[in-house]
């Protein structure tokens, strides 16, 4: 956690956190696996249809679900439980950033034939 | 039979400034009428978006197999059309009202809807369709 904290500065934000254009090209490259920490609730009452679901609460018991070799890519509606999740995931030796503009914006991105720019 | 271009000249010599607020629903009044089951919520957008995220809750119709699917309609509930803003919504809630239904669109649109429905939001909201 030192070594997370003395990273806290500008030039290594990019590190940190992803655009959904980026998420988007990697994902369709199968170089990533997006992750939703939104509780059950949240899961139930909206969707994504790809990625995996795994409560950001649920993190510490689950750790193994989360694939080694690719980029693990977590969302929650806009940044801040996302944000939390990524430095856990990073503290525990993942290669992890969180989704910039949330859920909410990569649901935006999809909408008309954008749609079609994400391989599912 | 008169032609739907009469319908629709029928419609805008009587659009008012009553017609103008009854064509909307914002959200909260959505989520409450819902819940109490008065009605009827169609996802309008294509098939690839709809495969790319979707609602738990209310139908599927795109926009381009609703002429054919009218039977799908519930004439005795109150339509909400929605697309990810509303600019679809409105083509497919005028269409509706053309045929006869009572129908509206969301003027927050599906991602108004889903920003409403976050964390603590989401759970309140399910316990309240169980009921």
């Amino acid at each position: 956690m030192q070594e997370l904290a003395r990273n806290i500065v500008p030039s290594e934000m990019k590190n940190m956190r992803i655009e959904i254009e980026d998420f988007v090209a990697l994902y369709n490259e199968g170089k990533c696996e997006l992750v939703d920490v939104r509780v059950p609730f949240e899961t139930v009452v909206w969707q994504v249809n790809f990625g995996l679901k795994i409560p950001a609460n649920e993190l510490p018991e689950r750790l193994n679900e989360l694939p080694k070799d690719k980029l693990i890519v977590v969302a929650c509606p806009k940044t801040d439980r996302s944000n939390m999740a990524r430095t856990y995931l990073a503290s525990e030796g993942f290669d992890v950033k969180y989704l910039m503009a949330g859920l909410l914006g990569l649901m935006d991105a999809l909408k008309g034939g954008k749609a079609k720019g994400i391989k599912l | 039979m008169k032609s739907k271009v009469e319908e629709f000249d029928k419609y805008l010599r009587k659009f008012d400034y009553q017609e103008r607020i009854d064509m909307k629903i914002k959200r909260d009044e959505l989520y409450r009428l819902y819940a109490e089951r008065k009605l009827q919520i169609i996802d309008i957008r294509f098939h690839e978006e709809y495969a790319a995220w979707k609602l738990g809750f209310g139908d599927h119709i795109p926009l381009n197999e609703l002429p054919d699917r009218l039977d799908e309609i519930d004439k005795n509930k109150t339509i909400v059309t929605m697309c990810p803003h509303y600019d679809r919504a409105e083509i497919a809630r005028l269409y509706l009202k053309l045929q006869g239904f009572d129908a509206k669109y969301l003027t927050d649109g599906m991602l108004g809807l889903i920003e409403g429905l976050r964390g603590d939001k989401a759970r309140d909201y399910i316990n309240k369709l169980k009921r």
